[in-house]
């Protein structure tokens, strides 16, 4: 007997292990059987094939779209047929960076990394879904509930009344409610552009201010393409780590103003989900662990919702920063101690504490604005007058200083605890210098 | 009589995953696991074990059509053989077929082992069960090369 279900509950036989098979029937009508390296869920009724090689089952997908594959779950045996019907090859997108992606891992896990290549992803209509008669093994124990976890997370967000406690409290969900306890939190700079870690969580270096450009690595290809990546399997193409470090090893590479990437060393899965608004992406969301398949297909669900609501709550604040005018400030206290020398490069505006690097871009030219109007007696400020200065070259559209702002108050936490930013309320904060300042500019 | 073609019956008793494919006369294939192998003639005929049940669709096609391919690869080497033939058909198990299917399940899950497969896992994939097997007998009348790389597909002449 057999019974007919839903693709999304045969998904799991989708994370590895046992290879899917393929049969397909050439137009002379004569079978072809293969094994596929990866088979992937597209939507409740569409998967996609790695295509890496011009081979037989090519030829009779192009000239008989139907087909059949059988996959197996990891854990209880369980097999099922699905009835295939082609319908294209996508060699760009989304849905091929996330089969590439995992191909990369996968070829990484069985040795093949010299021969796995993702020339195209084959998108099928599944047409029918029919168990395969047989025994099968108990399912592992059931985790906690995870609409439990999810629905602890998202009133924890909703929560919060500023980004900076947001961005923790994210990190801080996925610590307590999900047990993941390596994440990080990245920002988009602007739409198309590179993002920076505002929050981290679980490394040893926090890795805050650290740069990942568009399309690098699992978290600027989530960015990039505006969807989940996920790796169960290390793999040398996508490690941050051994990359950043391999980089800098190069000749003539500058890493003075470079903040590591604050990775595990052994990251056997990745996760990156992008932070959507209105079809922009905002940011990325990124876990991982040292444990092979530790993230799969409900982990990713649930980071994607948890995702959503991140994107809705960081928008949602964003409206609502006040554009509070100042209103007179305090004089300021005098500065104690030897005097703290900070250094200005002019041509990338990075800021050097003595010889540490403290920060560069946007954030550096805020806070050299700020140190230069700390000498001439302030330190209160607002969020407006700085979006209508001219000299910090701020976006007229989603210019992101908030996030810039609680960039730079970590960075300073962590490099610099004589200079402190303290919120003094919405859209205001107070420059706070505990020593005197010598500030130099360079011109080059 | 056909020419045989190239034949590894040390690959191919080595504890591989064997699979085969059957298609209906409109085109449509489909697939099941094999339980068990064994040759005839130095591997001119193969005789695969497959269960009833699993296997009903694909035993259906091939008394309609007769045609067959069968997949032999290594889990561990991804070294991959795929042969085809035309005159496949169901004929009786032998009694000592249920035993060559145990061996079979035990050599593969030996295999399997080094990637952490548990015996149990594999006897249950396969779950040979007595008065629950047929067999597929056919002539392979063509042989190609499968494992992944750039040569996957590739015919394999005799004397290769």
């Amino acid at each position: 007997m057999t019974h007919t279900v839903g693709l999304d509950q045969v998904r799991d036989c989708f994370e590895g292990g046992v290879p899917p098979i393929l049969a397909t029937c050439g137009a002379d009508g004569v079978p072809n059987i293969t094994l596929v390296s990866q088979i992937e869920y597209v939507d409740r009724s569409h998967v996609a094939l790695s295509f890496q090689f011009f081979n037989k089952t090519r030829e009779n997908i192009l000239a008989n779209p139907s087909a059949t594959v059988m996959v197996t779950h990891a854990q209880t045996a369980e097999a099922w047929r699905l009835r295939l019907h082609y319908l294209r090859t996508e060699s760009a997108g989304p849905l091929f960076e996330r089969m590439r992606a995992k191909l990369a891992g996968i070829a990484s896990q069985t040795g093949m990394s010299d021969v796995f290549r993702l020339l195209g992803s084959d998108l099928y209509r599944v047409a029918s879904i029919e168990r395969v008669p047989g025994r099968s093994l108990p399912p592992a124990p059931a985790g906690p509930p995870p609409l439990v976890a999810l629905r602890n997370g998202v009133e924890r967000l909703a929560a919060c009344a500023d980004l900076e406690r947001l961005f923790d409290e994210t990190l801080s969900v996925l610590q307590r409610e999900f047990d993941i306890g390596h994440s990080l939190l990245l920002i988009s700079d602007a739409p198309g552009a590179r993002l920076y870690a505002v929050a981290s969580r679980g490394f040893v270096d926090s890795g805050i201010g650290t740069e990942i450009a568009l399309g690098d690595g699992v978290i600027g290809v989530s960015a990039r393409e505006r969807t989940p990546i996920r790796i169960t399997h290390t793999s040398s193409e996508y490690a941050y780590v051994r990359a950043v470090r391999d980089s800098g090893r190069q000749p003539g590479h500058d890493t003075s103003t470079e903040i590591p990437f604050p990775g595990l060393p052994d990251a056997q899965s990745q996760l990156a989900v992008p932070l959507l608004d209105r079809g922009q992406c905002l940011g990325v969301l990124y876990v991982e662990s040292s444990r092979p398949s530790r993230f799969r297909y409900v982990e990713e669900d649930l980071l994607c919702v948890l995702a959503a609501q991140l994107s809705a709550r960081i928008a949602l604040l964003r409206l609502q920063e006040d554009d509070a005018l100042a209103t007179g400030s305090a004089p300021s206290p005098t500065p104690e101690g030897p005097p703290l020398q900070l250094r200005r490069f002019a041509e990338n505006d990075s800021v050097f504490v003595g010889d540490e690097y403290l920060i560069k871009g946007v954030a550096g030219a805020l806070l050299w604005k700020l140190l230069r109007d700390h000498a001439g007696g302030r330190r209160d400020f607002t969020t407006r007058e700085l979006r209508l200065d001219p000299n910090l070259r701020l976006p007229e559209i989603v210019d992101n200083l908030d996030t810039r702002l609680i960039l730079l108050t970590r960075r300073l936490a962590e490099r610099c605890p004589w200079i402190a930013l303290d919120k003094t309320g919405r859209g205001r904060f107070r420059l706070r210098v505990e020593r005197p300042l010598q500030l130099v500019e360079v011109s080059r | 009589m056909s020419r045989p073609v190239p034949m590894d019956l040390g690959f191919l008793r080595g504890g591989l995953s064997i699979s085969l494919a059957a298609a209906d006369s409109h085109g449509i294939a489909t697939l099941c696991r094999v339980l068990g192998c064994h040759f005839e003639d130095s591997g001119r005929v193969l005789n695969l074990i497959v269960d009833l049940d699993k296997a009903a669709e694909a035993l259906a096609c091939i008394e309609t059509t007769r045609r067959v391919a069968v997949t032999f690869s290594h889990p561990i080497t991804n070294r991959t053989l795929q042969f085809k033939g035309c005159d496949a058909q169901i004929v009786p198990v032998q009694s000592a077929d249920l035993d060559l299917c145990r061996v079979h399940t035990r050599d593969f899950a030996a295999v399997l082992g080094v990637y952490g497969w548990t015996h149990e896992y594999v006897d249950t994939l396969l779950d040979v069960r007595e008065g629950h097997v047929a067999c597929v007998r056919f002539s392979p009348d063509a042989a190609f090369e499968q494992t992944p790389g750039p040569q996957a597909g590739v015919r394999m002449e005799p004397g290769t």
